[in-house]
Formats: structure tokens, C-alpha cells, sequence
């Protein structure tokens, strides 16, 4: 048989119904364009969904005098061929009752059904008769299955199409947040963004810079979160940690991150009030995730000014393996271009990633990814409390990382993941002739279950565990060990968090984590706690709670290894409005810090350690994004107000610490200029003044340093479709920047302690790199790996 | 239980090889009937709610027939096409979910098809189309992975040829590019689409008006 449209119905079949929206005025979905939403028709009567059922009067026969037997199989037989016909008509609506748009009505195990009309309504004819499952279906709603039975006489039934919860696009979790994805639609970042940043050369933590709040430190280049010293910011990569992000550098001078950006797809930036899963950090969580399967068995190579490498990815079947190289030597960059700093050997470093990917049954992968890095580099560094002495520093610094992690789903409600990541950092110093090796390993555990208790309730349990060893010694000449330092540490934690979704405008998160330390026999419990509500169909509002905790800097611990954790409270309100490609964002929150370790005291060289530290930062940020309102043009406006105080190290008192600057600006501009195949990008920053000591007007952390700015450039050109030319300068304008000041410790004969400022290594720093992508689709190249 | 001898069964066994060789008879009669008309009735489609009512329809078939990916094939076709009709960002990515949604589907019942793959780099290739400024760098390796993959799959799928010499059009038009080596790609199509002879009439044989469309925006008739 074969189908018949509701157009086919004589009218009075339709029960006043009206004639379906073909026939009517205007393309209805122009006003309408979420199909399967309500519609907006007023005069549509707000109802349940009701069905008719009704007996084509068409069927002229009947044959009394057969068989019952054959009666039965002749009635199924004209049944099937088209002749006993049912209609079937009715109305579909939302919870609220308005009618729905395009969702497809049939019944179970048959060609039979309809989509419903503009105004929720929907007729066919069946040839089915007695027990069915009518099932009315459509996307982002759950899947009705109403048993129906076909006969005379006229039924009604009443069923309402429930909304499903959208754990993607829906209400989500921003407060303290940003995240770049590829797969949600409302994100504050693209993967792209990490390479197509001006100012940020393709460094991941350059990037998070531009975000609101974040504190530009210059001289160091690692990120600073709302008021948090460095290593309050933890990196995890596929949910384990990487204890070591940054790659080594001297004092004052900038690190960045040592992981190619080009091997993640996505990243999640938590300013606070992060989940219940992440323990061990104080005031930041930077999650990345590594890439999918490569598509293709391709070659990059990279031609810069400043090295070159070579990578291979390969793919067979399920599996993937990417393998790269890089060599990367300042030398001649700093031949051309004078430095600040007394360089006898500029950094020079080789860098090694092996990355696996299986993927196994049907949702299960399993990867393992590996990076080594070693550097070495010789400078002169002034001696600490005297300006005028330089020592010369020979520095070896080798970090290895590998992290392994499995999922897989167990069911169709369960899934697990587990991992595993080993990060070993061996720093060797020769300072003049005093040697001191650092050797730093951290060993992280994981397993998560995930469980979706039901659509609306997800719940997560997890367990970890951290070891730590640390290893340092130093001895000065040919002279036996002076100093020898041993700690290890080990760490469980376990923890349970859930996700409740009320509706797609209210959900809540709440968790609770609880750490057990060996060295300190305590544990402890941290309540970690979310709440988003979208009060509009583009606003949302979003709460965090939370407490953390992070254990004592080694730098302290491995004098006294009894130092309890640091703990901070965090507290945020977050508003957000979207719409497509705008952005803006508006978060204020209160930091509470507790237990910080202090050292104001010094006895035969050992500090005199404590937990009786405290502190608070507070500020609100704002943020907008936009990429539609100017054509090929997309930009962002981070601003970031802090207010923070202190008393920890070697505070004599709560006071702003020197990392920390009340404001922070940053104007990222991107404009793809089509006829020239280039995309140009300029960044535009600058932090308010930085407190430092000055030892001639006594008070500690008092004076100011001046404001610092940054206008940087960026373009790439794509030369051909798998040849990128990119080039960048940083600090176009050359603006003076000072980080900060060192002094003499011992005063001049005018009694004056003098100084020298720390500037940037360089005025600007210029970047000019070649990309080139082989394979067998010659259209690839590597942007377009993100 | 009742018993039966020979004289009573003859015509209940002759009534039931009647049922069963015509109920036989008439479900794949039905399947290839519906399939057809729906067919018909896509290329036929001119407005959304066409498009969107034959998508219902195969749907409706693939849920019935349960292991046949040609249904929910031609139902995320039908949103494809029903996606060109409108200019509205948000439209459309709403009409590309459903489609992706189909394909899958599709995919589940049928791995490396090549048919399938081919529709899920059209899904990419209109995803790029609504804003190539800031969808471009994200969706064109992605439609060109999976078009290329088709054509490996097939080197003889027309559609495969088409659509991936369209997204290359695409791209190096908004690159400001030489276009030929796109163009002889969607030639290659044309040919191939004059000599196509599908397996079976229900299976994909769309795409000829299509690259005749392509062929003119490359200057050759």
C-alpha cells in the first residue's frame, strides 16, 4: 500500500481540523525556526495530545458466511492491502501545552504515521487494528510510546511530549568556567583560538592569559588565577595530572607551556568552583584533552625561526599513533637580536611526543600519551643581594611525562575511566662551582565511575592517588654533599559528585571530596557545590561553591614535612548572555584563604615554618566575544578587577604579593582578510602596577611597579592549502616595561640601597615559522587539524 | 487442542500459504512501494514541510524495517535538502542536527558505506557553508576527511566526486584560489553520473541536476 497524506483526507474526516499549514499563508518555519518547538499560533487550541480513531466507512464487504478462520486471515489480508483503513488524527504539544512542529507520529512496526503540522497537528490513515504503540518522536524531546487500541469506538487519549534534558547545549555549569570545544555551541573559545592568538605564540597558558581572571606576570609567563601564586594553577591532561606544565627557564625570564597546542581539541579553564574530580590545586584547574584519532597518515614539518620539527601520524583501522620531534635553539635569534640577560649559551632544547590511540568495542579508547623534554642553557644571573656580581648558571633541565588513560562504557548506563600519569622533573644547576640537583616525580592514579542514575541525575565516584618524591642535593666544589633533602608523600583521595538536572533551565551540582595525606595522618573533606539557572532563553545565572586544597610548596615541606595542606573557599556568581557568535559574561567572586604556610623566620638557614597563614582576593571580570557583528572579524574584551591580601612565605603581614595587579585588559582582534588568504590578529593588554620592596622606604611589598602593555601582531598566510607562513611580533610599539626591581642588600655610602629594574629579555620578540603539511589530501594543513 | 485429519487441514493449509506467500509478497512489495513513492515525493520536494514530512516517512520505514539503512539514508538527505531552503543560521543547524541524527542511524546498520560517509561530509560541507569565516578552519578538514574517505571507499561514487569537488569549489572560491582542479573533479562526477547504473532502483541515484548546478558555477556547460 502506499502512503497517504493528510492533504488526500476529505475535510470532514479532520474533525475541524484545520487543513494542514502547506495550504496556509506563509512558510510557517520562517517565524518558527526551531522545529519541533511550540508554535506560535494563538489560535491553536491549547490541549493534550488527543488521538481519534475512526472507521473508514469505505470497507463495503463482509462475508458471513466463511470460516471464522478464513474470515480472520482474508480481514488481516485486505488489511495489509489497503482497503480496512483506520484514520488517525490528533494534536502533539510541549509540557506547556502549545503544539510541536515536526514530530513524527506513527504506528510501532508499521509505514504508518504523519509529521505533525504547524500547529502541532498530525492525521494518517492505518490499516492496523486493535492493540499498537503509537510513538510520537522528534529531537530534544523523549520518545513517547502510547499503547493505542485501533478499533471502534472513537478513543481519546492524552499524552504531552516531555522535553529532554540537553546536557550539551542546555544549562550548563559557567561560573568560574571557560571552556573551548569544537562540539558545543555556546563556548567562550575554539581549539583554533590557541594558535590563532596574537601575543600568545601557540602557547596554551598564552592564551588562558587573555581570558578575565588571570594576572599578567611577564617575567614569568605561567598563569596566575584571581590573586593564586603559580602553583595554586594545575594542568591536568585527559583528566591526569601533569604536574610540570611549563618548560624550564631562568629566573625572570617567561616559560611556557611545553605540550604542542596542536595536540588538543579542546580545553576546559576553571577560574574556580571546580568539580568534586580535581583536588591539588588552590585556585585553578586547566583541563586538556588530547585529539581524536588522526584522519589521515600525514607528515608535518615546521620550519621556524627558532628550530624546526617533524612529526608523523599514522592510522590503521582503530588505531593511531603520532610521533614528533622538535629542535628548538635560541641561539641565533639572540646572535641577531641583543638580550637583556648575559646569555653564554641560549636555550637550546630537544622535545619528543609519542602519542597512541586504540579504540576498542564500541566506546571504548584507550591512549597513551608521552612527551619528553631536555634543555640546557648557560647565563649570567645577578647574585641575590648584590647587583653589581654576576654568577654564571649552567642549567640542565630534563622533564618526561607519560600519561595513560582508558574508557569505556559498562552498560548502557555506566561508563568508567582510569588513568595513570608519571611526570619526572630533573633540574641540575652549577652555579659558578656550587652544584644542586632537583629531582621531582609525581605519580597520579585515577578511577572514575560515571553512572546515569536516571535522564536527569548523573552521578560520579572516583578514587586517586598521588606519590610524590622529591629529591635535592647540593655540594659545593669537590667537597662531599653539604645538603641532602628526601621527602615523599602519599596522597589518597576519594570522592563523589552528582548532576541534577530539574529541567533544561535548573541544575545543580553538588560533590564532596575527602583527602588522606601520609605525612599528615589527617583527612579531610571538601564540599564542593554548582548551581545553574537560565532565566532566559539566552541569559543564565551561575553560583559555585567550593573548598580546596593543595599540599604545603616543597620548597617549605621538605623542612618540615609536617606542614598541613593550604585551603581556600571560593564563592561566584556568574551571569552569561549568548547569542549566536556573541558572548558576554560578567562573574564576581570572594577567595577565602586558610592555613598558608609562612616562614618569617630563620634559624641557621632553615626557615622556621608554619600553617598560620592566611589571606583573601575578591574582584569581578567581564568578558565579551564577538564574532558576527563585524564581517570576517572576531574579537574578545577580557577585563579583570583584583583585590588581594596576604600574609604567607615571607610576608611580615597581609599585603598584595607581587604576582598579584588590580586590573587587567586584553583585546584579542582576529580579521581573516579573504582575498590574501591571511589571517591577521592583533592583541592588545596591559596590567596595572605590580607591588615590590624597596628596601629605602622600608615598608614591605609598598611601591608599584608601572603599568605594563602589550600591543602584539600576528598574521598567517596560507600560501597554499597545506602551507602556512606565520610571523609575529610582540610589543609592536615598544613600550618600556618593568617586571620589578633588585636591589643591594648592603646600603651605598649616601646610605641609598640601589637597584637595577627587571625588564624583558628582549623589546620584542619576532617569530617567523613555515608550516607544511604532506599527505595524500593535499588540501590538509595543520590548522585545519584542529 | 483440537485434532485434525487430512480433509480438515487442506484448506486451512491452502488458506495459509495463500496468507503467508501474499503477506510475504505484499511487506516487500510494501517496503520497495513506500520507499518509491517517497523517493518520488523527495525529488519533488520544493518546501520544508515537504521535505520534512517525507523525512518523517522514512523514517517511519526504517523504524519499521529495523535493518535497512537506505530509510534513514534518504531521511537525512531529505533534511539536507530541506536546509538549503532556508537562510537562517539557526535553521539550518537545526535541520543538519536532524540529518546528522539520520545519518548515523544509517551508519549504525551499515559501516564503511561509502553512500553514508559521502552524506556526513554534505552535513560538514553545509556546516562550513552557514559561516565559512569561523566555521571553516573547524568543519573543512572534517568534511574533507570524510569525503575523501568516501571516495577511497568508491572511487566510482558519483555523489562521493561531487560533493567533495563542491567543497573544494567552496574553499578555494572563498580563498580566491584556482578553481580548475575542483571543477575537473565535479566533471569526473557528470561523467560518472551519465554512466551511472545503481544495483537496484531504490538505491542513491540523486546528484545529476546537481552537478549540472556545479558545473555552471565553474563555467562549463
Amino acid at each position: 500500500m502506499g502512503f497517504i497524506y493528510p492533504q488526500s483526507y476529505p475535510q470532514e474526516t479532520l474533525r475541524g481540523f484545520k487543513t494542514p499549514a502547506s495550504t496556509q499563508g506563509p512558510d510557517p518555519y520562517v517565524q518558527n525556526p526551531q522545529s519541533c518547538s511550540s508554535s506560535s499560533s494563538i489560535d491553536s487550541p491549547v490541549s493534550f495530545f488527543s488521538i481519534e480513531v475512526k472507521n473508514r466507512e469505505s470497507f463495503g464487504y463482509q462475508c458471513r458466511i466463511m470460516k471464522r478462520l478464513t474470515f480472520i486471515i482474508i480481514l488481516l489480508h485486505v488489511g495489509t492491502s489497503g482497503f480496512a483503513q483506520t484514520i488517525i488524527s490528533g494534536e502533539v504539544v510541549d509540557e506547556k501545552g502549545a503544539g510541536l512542529i515536526g514530530v513524527n507520529v506513527y504506528i510501532q512496526g508499521t509505514y504508518d504515521g504523519a509529521a505533525t503540522d504547524m500547529n502541532g497537528k498530525f492525521a494518517f490513515e492505518t490499516g492496523a487494528s486493535g492493540r499498537h504503540i503509537l510513538i510520537a518522536s522528534c529531537i530534544g524531546f523523549i520518545t513517547s510510546e502510547l499503547p493505542v487500541h485501533i478499533s471502534e469506538p472513537t478513543q481519546e487519549l492524552a499524552i504531552i511530549l516531555k522535553e529532554e534534558i540537553n546536557k550539551i547545549d542546555g544549562v550548563t555549569i559557567t561560573a568560574g568556567a571557560f571552556e573551548a570545544s569544537d562540539t558545543k555551541k555556546s563556548v567562550v573559545l575554539r581549539t583554533i583560538d590557541i594558535v590563532t592568538t596574537a601575543g600568545a605564540t601557540a602557547d596554551i597558558s598564552g592564551v588562558m592569559n587573555t581570558l578575565p581572571g588571570t594576572q599578567t606576570v611577564g617575567e614569568e609567563g605561567r598563569l596566575f588565577v584571581r590573586g593564586g601564586a603559580g602553583r595554586e594553577a594545575k594542568t591536568f591532561i585527559n583528566g591526569m595530572v601533569a604536574a610540570d606544565p611549563y618548560s624550564y627557564t631562568p629566573n625572570n625570564i617567561p616559560s611556557r607551556f611545553r605540550y604542542s597546542p596542536f595536540l588538543f581539541k579542546g580545553a576546559c579553564f576553571s577560574t574556580g568552583g571546580y568539580s568534586a574530580e580535581y583536588g591539588q590545586a588552590l585556585s585553578s584547574v586547566l583541563q586538556l584533552n588530547t585529539l581524536d584519532l588522526p584522519a589521515r597518515t600525514q607528515t608535518d614539518i615546521s620550519l621556524m625561526s627558532v628550530g624546526a620539527d617533524i612529526g608523523q601520524s599514522l592510522r590503521i583501522n582503530k588505531t593511531s599513533a603520532y610521533g614528533q620531534v622538535q629542535y628548538t635553539d635560541l641561539q641565533p635569534y639572540f646572535l641577531l637580536v641583543p638580550q637583556e640577560a648575559a646569555w653564554q649559551r641560549a636555550p637550546h632544547s630537544v622535545n619528543a611526543t609519542l602519542h597512541l590511540k586504540q579504540r576498542f568495542g564500541k566506546s571504548g579508547s584507550a591512549q597513551w600519551y608521552n612527551n619528553l623534554d631536555r634543555s640546557a642553557m648557560a647565563i649570567e644571573q645577578p647574585m641575590a643581594g648584590n647587583i653589581h656580581q654576576n654568577l654564571m648558571h649552567h642549567i640542565l633541565a630534563t622533564n618526561m611525562y607519560s600519561n595513560l588513560s582508558v574508557k569505556n562504557s559498562i552498560g548502557e548506563k555506566m561508563s568508567y575511566s582510569t588513568g595513570f600519569s608519571y611526570t619526572e622533573n630533573s633540574n641540575a644547576f652549577a652555579i659558578e662551582n656550587k652544584h644542586l640537583n632537583v629531582h621531582a616525580r609525581l605519580l597520579h592514579a585515577k578511577l572514575v565511575l560515571d553512572q546515569e542514575a536516571t535522564d536527569k541525575v548523573s552521578m560520579k565516584y572516583g578514587a586517586e592517588w598521588f606519590g610524590n618524591d622529591y629529591h635535592e642535593n647540593s655540594h659545593t666544589g669537590d667537597t662531599e654533599t653539604a645538603f641532602n633533602a628526601r621527602l615523599t608523600e602519599n596522597q589518597f583521595s576519594a570522592f563523589a559528585e552528582s548532576e541534577i538536572y530539574f529541567s533544561n533551565k535548573l541544575m545543580i551540582r553538588a560533590g564532596i571530596r575527602a583527602e588522606h595525606s601520609d605525612l599528615t595522618d589527617t583527612i579531610a573533606l571538601f564540599p564542593r557545590a554548582s548551581i545553574a539557572w537560565k532565566i532566559a532563553p539566552n541569559s543564565q545565572v551561575s553560583c559555585a561553591y567550593g573548598r580546596f586544597a593543595q599540599s604545603a610548596d616543597m620548597e617549605y615541606l621538605k623542612w618540615q614535612p609536617t606542614l598541613r595542606h593550604e585551603e581556600a573557599e571560593h564563592y561566584i556568581i556568574s551571569y552569561q548572555y549568548t547569542l549566536t557568535g556573541r558572548i558576554f559574561r560578567a562573574e564576581a567572586y570572594y577567595k577565602n584563604y586558610n592555613h598558608l604556610v609562612t616562614s618569617a623566620r630563620f634559624t641557621e638557614d632553615q626557615p622556621i615554618t608554619d600553617n598560620g597563614g592566611y589571606g583573601y582576593a575578591r574582584g569581578f571580570e567581564l568578558f565579551w566575544r564577538d564574532s558576527k557583528s563585524l564581517k570576517n572579524v572576531d574579537y574578545w574584551l577580557s577585563y579583570s578587577f583584583l583585590d588581594t591580601e596576604r600574609k604567607y612565605g615571607i610576608f611580615p603581614y597581609p599585603v598584595m604579593p607581587y604576582y598579584a595587579s588590580a586590573h587587567n585588559l586584553s583585546l584579542v582582534y582576529k580579521h581573516f582578510v579573504i582575498p590574501i588568504r591571511t589571517q591577521v590578529g592583533a592583541t592588545f593588554s596591559v596590567t596595572s602596577g605590580r607591588p615590590y620592596t624597596d628596601p629605602n622606604t622600608g615598608a614591605f611589598n609598598s611601591r608599584m611597579t608601572p603599568a605594563y602593555k602589550d600591543l602584539s601582531i600576528n598574521a598567517s598566510y596560507l600560501m597554499k592549502p597545506n602551507m602556512i607562513l606565520h610571523a609575529s611580533i610582540t610589543n609592536v610599539p615598544g613600550f618600556d616595561n618593568i617586571f620589578g626591581y633588585r636591589y643591594n642588600a648592603i646600603p651605598n655610602e649616601e646610605g641609598l640601597y640601589e637597584s637595577t629594574p627587571i625588564v624583558p629579555q628582549a623589546r620584542r620578540f619576532v617569530f617567523i615559522g613555515l608550516f607544511i603539511t604532506i599527505s595524500k589530501d593535499k588540501n590538509a594543513n595543520q590548522l585545519n587539524n584542529l | 487442542m483440537f485434532h485434525l485429519n487430512f480433509k480438515t487441514m487442506k484448506p486451512v493449509v491452502f488458506i495459509l500459504s495463500f496468507f503467508l506467500t501474499n503477506v510475504g509478497h505484499t511487506m516487500a512489495g510494501k517496503y520497495d512501494n513506500s520507499m518509491k513513492a517517497a523517493i518520488k515525493k523527495l525529488n519533488e520536494a520544493t518546501t520544508m514541510e515537504v521535505h520534512h514530512d517525507v523525512a518523517a516517512t522514512f523514517e517511519r520505514i526504517g523504524e519499521a524495517e529495523r535493518n535497512l539503512w537506505l530509510p534513514y539514508y534518504y531521511s537525512g538527505l531529505a533534511y539536507i535538502w530541506s536546509s538549503h531552503l532556508s537562510t537562517d543560521m539557526a535553521v539550518i543547524d537545526g535541520e543538519l542536527d536532524k540529518a546528522q541524527k539520520m545519518v548515523e542511524k544509517a551508519g549504525e546498520l551499515s559501516s564503511d558505506n561509502d553512500e553514508i560517509v559521502t552524506l556526513q561530509g554534505y552535513i560538514y560541507m553545509m556546516r562550513v557553508a552557514v559561516d565559512p569565516a569561523t566555521r571553516g578552519m573547524q568543519y573543512s578538514s572534517m568534511a574533507l576527511e570524510e569525503l575523501g574517505r568516501a571516495v577511497s571507499m568508491n572511487r566510482e561514487n558519483p555523489r562521493a566526486l561531487m560533493i567533495l569537488g563542491r567543497m573544494q569549489l567552496g574553499m578555494y572560491q572563498f580563498m580566491g584560489m584556482d578553481t580548475s582542479e575542483s571543477c575537473e573533479i565535479i566533471e569526473r562526477a557528470n561523467m560518472l553520473f551519465k554512466n551511472q547504473k545503481p544495483a537496484n532502483e531504490l538505491d542513491p541515484s540523486w546528484g545529476s541536476k546537481e552537478a549540472a548546478a556545479f558545473l555552471e558555477e565553474c563555467g562549463i556547460n
